[in-house]
């Protein structure tokens, strides 16, 4: 979701909140800190693998060996996936936090 | 009579719906599912976006040429240069499996309100989403670190919050360390609903919002070319040429697109001096469209909505005159050819035209009015039209000619329609003269989907006073004695008004 741009940072909206404390020897290692994230072009790729993307797999009442009378409805997702920095410099990992 | 609120004196009704319920009684479960929350990719946006070949091991190293060291110090004479190693940099990425299962009895799939297991089916989706946002985000934990109001990891305290300085003082870092911008000269970022509301209070940010010379003021750009080619919030904004396309000349662009246009590369020019061949510079991407001479108007119109980076000239064909409009970004390297290229990777990944990723998101009024004013047309419907009472009866339609895209791309394009305009057309295959089978779309008259349609090529027709379209956006015709309006085209029609 586009929030709007400043000073040359483009931001988006990402709901899914990450967040967590760190490892510190002070007291303000109990703050809760909230990820942001602000990248440039080529910092950092996502991959997966031909044939086996992420994909869904819906098999409504099957009949195979492990449910021979096709009593059984799975639905699954799964693929090969991974996200890697490719220069951790052009990544900045903002820790902000909520108020 | 009964006090309002309490049972009636003396009465013992077994059907009540306290305690433990009758036997006439049920609970009651709504059929539709309560709305959830979607979350979409975000994290991922502005990757690097690669498929692995199978069969090819699951660690992919990368290497990377570290820059070499400026030297300022000037040579001493009849001295060579300085040798520097050369100095390179891997990253390793390594490729898991990720997934997840649920499962559901035949008598419970056949007996739920969830029809077709489409709720389970969307809420595994939702997961997959989900998990892989997540796994980006984690692996974006690990670029370099920066705490709010620059205080270091020990020293991070409540009131750290997102806010304006941090954000230059970010974009400072990023300089520093000569991260590249996307194509629309900006750097992306992501942040999460709390910051937001911090970010959305900060009075940097909302005065950014307030004063209209916001580039000026704070040396942002407004996005030219979002990553995504998010044209939805189109504007009239006056672009100054140096700072590229705007947003109506982009939906213009992206509407001729996928129409009559396209962007090719012209080919080096081969240099002859004192006897000798030499490759000319390679060119940049430039923009094409060709129409007959009864659209003359129309790529005058486009021609100079483009100037002065537009050429239109004349060509005799063997089937007449035509009118050809250049657009060329200009030399060096400038926002307007980093904007074709942009165009060009989204359609022409693979080097053939496709319906682009993010057309759902690109398609504006503008670019679908381009679109139809490019490959539309007014037509009687074909259907059979055996005697002049049965041609009078048929009703026109508006066609958009989509041919060149396959099945899928078809119903990505009718599905776009209808959630972003409420436009639902037909999709029609026919047959050409060489039996070759192609897809059309059909707004039929007398229905909403040509009505939406109509509504909004006049509108932008009006708002880029768009020349020479007047026999694609015909006058709708009101009726008296309750019947439906009809349109009459201006241009190679007949008055048909006692049609009604």
């Amino acid at each position: 979701m586009e929030m709007g741009e400043l000073y040359g940072v483009r931001w988006l909206l990402n709901v899914n909140v990450m967040s967590g404390t760190e490892a510190t020897s002070t007291a303000a290692s109990t703050v809760v800190r909230f990820y942001s994230y602000i990248h440039g072009r080529d910092s950092f790729g996502t991959y997966d693998l031909e044939k086996d993307q992420p994909k869904l797999y819906i098999l409504p009442n099957a009949v195979d060996s492990n449910s021979p009378a096709g009593r059984v409805s799975t639905i699954s997702w799964a693929g090969a996936y991974a996200a890697k920095l490719l220069n951790s410099n052009w990544v900045i990992a903002a820790r902000f936090t909520a108020a | 009579m009964a006090v309002v609120g309490s049972g009636i004196y003396g009465v013992s009704n077994p059907n009540i719906s306290t305690g433990t319920l009758a036997p006439a009684m049920a609970t009651y479960y709504e059929k539709v599912f309560l709305a959830r929350t979607e979350y979409e990719l975000v994290l991922a946006e502005g990757a690097q976006v690669r498929t692995h070949p199978a069969n090819e091991g699951r660690t992919v190293n990368f290497t990377r040429m570290n820059p070499f060291t400026v030297i300022t110090t000037p040579l001493g004479e009849m001295s060579n240069p300085v040798t520097c190693a050369i100095n390179l940099s891997t990253v390793s990425m390594t490729l898991s499996e990720y997934g997840l299962t649920t499962y559901t009895g035949r008598f419970a799939s056949l007996t739920s309100i969830d029809f077709n297991q489409k709720e389970a089916i969307s809420t595994m989706g939702q997961n997959m989403r989900e998990t892989l946002n997540q796994l980006v985000g984690a692996e974006l934990q690990n670029g370099t670190a920066f705490y709010g109001n620059t205080h270091a990891i020990d020293t991070l305290a409540a009131g750290d919050t997102l806010d304006a300085c941090d954000i230059r003082a970010i974009v400072q870092t990023l300089e520093l360390n000569k991260a590249m911008k996307y194509s629309d000269g900006m750097f992306l970022g992501k942040t999460d609903p709390y910051s937001k509301k911090n970010l959305l209070a900060d009075t940097t940010w909302v005065n950014s919002k307030t004063y209209s010379d916001v580039k000026g003021l704070y040396a942002g750009k407004r996005s030219i070319l979002p990553l995504s080619l998010k044209f939805g919030e189109t504007d009239n904004s006056v672009i100054p040429s140096e700072a590229g396309y705007d947003n109506i000349q982009l939906s213009i662009l992206y509407g001729s697109l996928l129409g009559d246009g396209c962007l090719w590369k012209p080919k080096p020019k081969i240099i002859k001096r004192n006897g000798k061949q030499y490759v000319g510079k390679t060119q940049s991407y430039q923009f094409e469209e060709e129409h007959t001479d009864k659209q003359k108007e129309y790529i005058a119109w486009k021609t100079k909505m483009f100037s002065p980076f537009s050429i239109l000239s004349e060509i005799n064909r063997s089937f007449g005159k035509t009118h050809k409009l250049i657009i060329r970004p200009g030399r060096g390297k400038n926002p307007l050819k980093e904007q074709l290229n942009e165009l060009h990777r989204v359609f022409y990944p693979n080097g053939k035209k496709i319906l682009p990723l993010g057309f759902e998101k690109s398609l504006d009024k503008i670019a679908l009015a381009v679109w139809f004013f490019d490959d539309g047309d007014l037509n009687l419907f074909s259907g059979e039209a055996k005697s002049f009472v049965d041609r009078l009866k048929l009703k026109r339609v508006a066609r958009l000619a989509t041919g060149n895209f396959n099945y899928k791309e078809q119903k990505r394009i009718i599905r776009t329609l209808h959630k972003k305009f409420g436009i639902q057309p037909k999709l029609i295959k026919e047959r050409s003269s060489n039996d070759r089978k192609y897809f059309r779309l059909v707004f039929q008259t007398g229905n909403e989907a040509f009505d939406r349609l109509h509504k909004l090529l006049l509108e932008v027709k009006e708002q880029l006073d768009v020349k020479g379209m007047e026999y694609k956006t015909p006058e709708r015709v009101e009726t008296r004695r309750g019947r439906a309006p009809y349109y009459r085209s201006l241009r190679y029609s007949p008055k048909v008004s006692f049609l009604n």
